[in-house]
């Protein structure tokens, strides 16, 4: 690919967005303990000494991809979800928006919450982060329903719910990562099923008002 | 009289409740006019100086974070205080309620501008605030902790992820590789630019207070960290956000020691070292509801007495002393008021104005105040018809031509928003800072001060959206119930466009221009964010240390045993201490600091 392109002179900018597009997909394959930065040098097609250029370290490579994988996550949700609508509704489109970016960037999302086995007390603050700002913003979206059920946003239980709601989804990404053939829509319409209906409801039928 | 009325404390304040000022409407004759007849008062205010054996009546002018500090010290060892105010009690930080707003028993929409920032390592003003009574607790209980302080730049959060514990205890190295991740991680400004803004962040971290004050007060942040020639993300990121954005200094108007010192401290703060509360704290309620009210109250018991509408106009400086205040009280009737010590407690340029040349002959530190220099930092509500916490903390929105930060307050108010303000519509409050008043806009083209109110709040929702991921599904049009720009803008979009309420700002060298909280006229002190203090940033906990030090003044001056109010240093790692030796050590020998090593810079 790098062959077809025109012979320009790469902007820097150009070259370190390669660098970590490589090293996400590398990252992912293979695990932070696993891979070596002369892989991901490989992959995006420069020399070492460029790559060190850019990151002195694969601590501090693998923090950069974490972070502007989580910004293209929010950024992808957030341009997705709906702040209008029935609760149902804005709930489906969550999922939806969510499945869609494992859909869209697989590597992404098996990197953001697969993968968690660093034990580096920076990259553990990184992570933390990343899951603390996407419960709140569960949370905070739900927040309303969540009142409707009766619960308080602030309180455990709350949290738990909204927990569940996080991991249940997460699991399913999982599922779907290794049961591709399942078209998003119907993969929705499941997540719905329980998350909205509730296991004790016939399916069908909109009990949650 | 005095010596009955000054009797010493013991039985609570409230009926020790003389005022000089009714004391010597007897000797006025009470005429026509103000109450206090000003001729009697400049005949009589020598000798009720001299009769005043104890020497505890005193007069504070100005009701912001500097004179309540100073009342509250003061009070609370038996003194009898009388503040005067001229607009309204807790100055800049006060909430500033919209006029008419208010629907259904309600109250009116609250104003939070210049929002209240209340960061771990103010240490002072949290101390005051433990000991003002609010239920059966006390208003520093109302100080919540926020979380994710984050950035908005380029439609990105960017989010400084600080770990738990450092991997290989506190060195500058461990510092520096820490922040080096985050600013790479967070950023694309060029590695040889991040490694030499470290490498200047921890010449600083590790400079001895010698060189800081000799080297770094004297530089701007700008040439310290060479901003011009860096990457515009650099200047935007790295140099504006730490001035502009957080003290509405422009980078060239900024000295350093003030800028790294907060940028320290932050640090430590985020890093959970020293006796530094979370990085970020708000009130969980309007500053009025939940402190200034409060505080007020609690004063008034200790027999403070509060005169609003009271301006302090001059000083009668006679004999060496202050013999008298002249005011105007709220008819706008002259006249004269007296105490044994005078505490001039207003912002810088109120009292400039106030000080005679005798005065300034006096004492030459009160004639270079003249050289101390102010900017505009004030604040715009945007009322919203659904709670919208961006983020759970300040935002700063980097990059953006009006420096612009905000919070979104209504997420840590205990009271439910929309049931006890306004009309019961509006459910949420962005309260933004808007802190360079002299940059043109994305919209029109224009500088706050040339614009229109409407056209700066459409101005700031528009560069809000510009930086923030989502910004405008976040915030649109159809969102924005009203809002209130700072009441203190006056003639905006018109040449007269004026500010009343403007901020101090650090600017290189201010240092020598700045004085003590005492004065070499033995009954006046000066108790306000310029006075020199600890944190040296223009805060709340500036003021409040100013307040301290003009308290314990006044404690000696009055011969009073009672135990002086504590100041707070800032926190400075022990680990360091043998690295702030050794640096001063080579300033005095003229060297740089040891890990200034690119483009050092020499003494």
């Amino acid at each position: 690919m790098a062959i077809q392109e025109p012979k320009k002179r790469m902007r820097g900018s150009a070259r370190r967005a390669r660098i970590t597009e490589a090293a996400l997909e590398v990252f992912a394959a293979r695990g932070y303990h696993a891979t070596a930065m002369e892989e991901i040098a490989a992959a995006a097609g420069v020399t070492r000494s460029v790559l060190y250029d850019h990151f002195p370290s694969k601590r501090v490579l693998l923090i950069t991809v974490l972070q502007e994988q989580n910004a293209r996550l929010v950024e992808h949700i957030g341009a997705r979800i709906t702040g209008t609508g029935s609760p149902g509704r804005r709930l489906r489109a969550t999922l939806d928006a969510y499945f869609s970016f494992s859909e869209d960037w697989p590597a992404a999302r098996r990197l953001l919450f697969d993968h968690t086995d660093e034990d580096d007390p920076e990259i553990k603050a990184v992570r933390w982060g990343i899951r603390e700002a996407r419960t709140r913003s569960v949370a905070v979206m739900l927040g309303r329903d969540l009142r409707n059920l009766g619960l308080d946003p602030d309180t455990d239980a709350a949290h738990a719910v909204v927990e569940l709601l996080i991991s249940g989804t997460d699991g399913l990404a999982q599922w779907w990562a290794r049961n591709p053939q399942m078209p998003r829509e119907q993969l929705v319409d499941a997540a719905m099923l329980v998350l909205w209906n509730g296991l004790s409801h016939t399916p069908g039928r909109t009990s949650a008002s | 009289m005095a010596e009955q009325e000054t009797r010493d404390n013991g039985q609570g304040g409230i009926n020790r409740r003389r005022f000089v000022t009714g004391a010597l409407a007897a000797t006025a004759g009470a005429a026509a006019g103000p109450l206090w007849g000003a001729e009697g008062a400049r005949a009589a205010a020598p000798a009720l100086l001299k009769s005043s054996v104890t020497g505890r009546n005193v007069a504070i002018f100005g009701a912001g974070m500097g004179g309540l500090s100073t009342a509250h010290e003061l009070a609370e060892r038996g003194f009898q205080v009388t503040v005067y105010e001229r607009k309204v009690l807790g100055g800049k930080s006060r909430s500033i309620p919209v006029p008419g707003t208010a629907t259904g028993g309600r109250k009116d929409l609250p104003g939070e501008h210049g929002f209240r920032f209340f960061p771990g390592f103010y240490q002072n003003l949290p101390d005051t605030m433990s000991r003002i009574p609010f239920g059966s607790g006390t208003v520093r209980d109302n100080l919540v902790a926020a979380s994710l302080t984050a950035i908005a730049y380029r439609k990105k959060f960017l989010r400084v992820p600080i770990p738990s514990e450092l991997s290989n205890g506190l060195t500058p190295e461990v510092i520096q590789d820490f922040l080096r991740s985050a600013i790479i991680a967070g950023t694309t400004i060029p590695l040889t630019q991040i490694n030499f803004f470290l490498s200047k962040m921890i010449t600083f971290i590790t400079s001895g207070p010698r060189r800081k004050l000799g080297q770094w007060e004297n530089m701007s942040f700008s040439d310290f960290t060479k901003s011009e020639i860096m990457s515009v993300e650099y200047r935007e990121l790295l140099t504006r956000m730490f001035t502009a954005s957080l003290v509405a200094a422009q980078p060239d108007r900024a000295n350093t020691r003030t800028i790294a010192m907060m940028f320290e401290a932050l640090l430590y703060s985020g890093l959970g070292l020293g006796p530094y509360g979370p990085p970020d704290q708000v009130l969980n309620g309007p500053s009025n509801d939940v402190w200034i009210n409060p505080w007020i109250d609690y004063l008034t018991g200790l027999g403070v007495q509060f005169k609003v509408g009271w301006s302090a106009t001059g000083f009668d400086h006679s004999g060496g002393r202050i013999t008298g205040a002249r005011v105007t009280d709220p008819t706008g009737a002259a006249g004269t008021v007296t105490a044994d010590h005078y505490v001039a407690a207003m912002p810088i340029e109120r009292v400039m104005p106030l000080l005679s040349s005798s005065m300034k002959s006096a004492d030459p530190q009160l004639a270079r105040l003249s050289h101390l220099e102010t900017d505009w930092m004030n604040g715009v509500m945007i009322y919203l018809k659904q709670p919208t916490p961006i983020v759970e903390g300040h935002l700063v929105y980097a990059g953006t031509p009006w420096a612009l930060t905000s919070i979104s307050q209504a997420q840590f108010w205990t009271t439910d928003f929309p049931a006890a303000y306004g009309d019961g519509v509006a459910k949420d409050c962005l309260s933004i800072d808007l802190s360079d008043w002299n940059s043109p806009g994305i919209l029109f083209g224009k500088t706050a001060k040339q614009c229109t109110r409407p056209e700066i709040v459409q101005e700031v929702l528009a560069q809000i959206r510009a930086v923030t991921p989502n910004g405008n599904q976040l915030l649109p049009d159809s969102l924005v119930h009203s809002w209130f720009v700072d009441p203190a803008i006056s003639g905006e979009g018109t040449p007269a466009v004026a500010n009343d309420e403007p901020l101090l700002i650090n600017s290189p060298s201010s240092w020598a221009n700045r004085p003590e909280a005492t004065t070499r006229i033995p009954n006046f002190y000066l108790a306000a964010d310029y006075v020199r203090n600890n944190i040296n940033l223009a805060t709340m906990e500036g003021g409040n240390e100013a307040g301290r030090k003009t308290a314990n003044a006044i404690l000696d001056a009055a011969g009073s045993s009672a135990t002086k109010a504590r100041l707070y240093d800032l926190y400075l790692p022990k680990e360091f201490k043998s690295l702030y030796d050794l640096d001063d050590i080579r300033y005095q020998l003229g060297l740089p600091n040891k890990f200034d090593i690119l483009a050092p810079y020499w003494p």
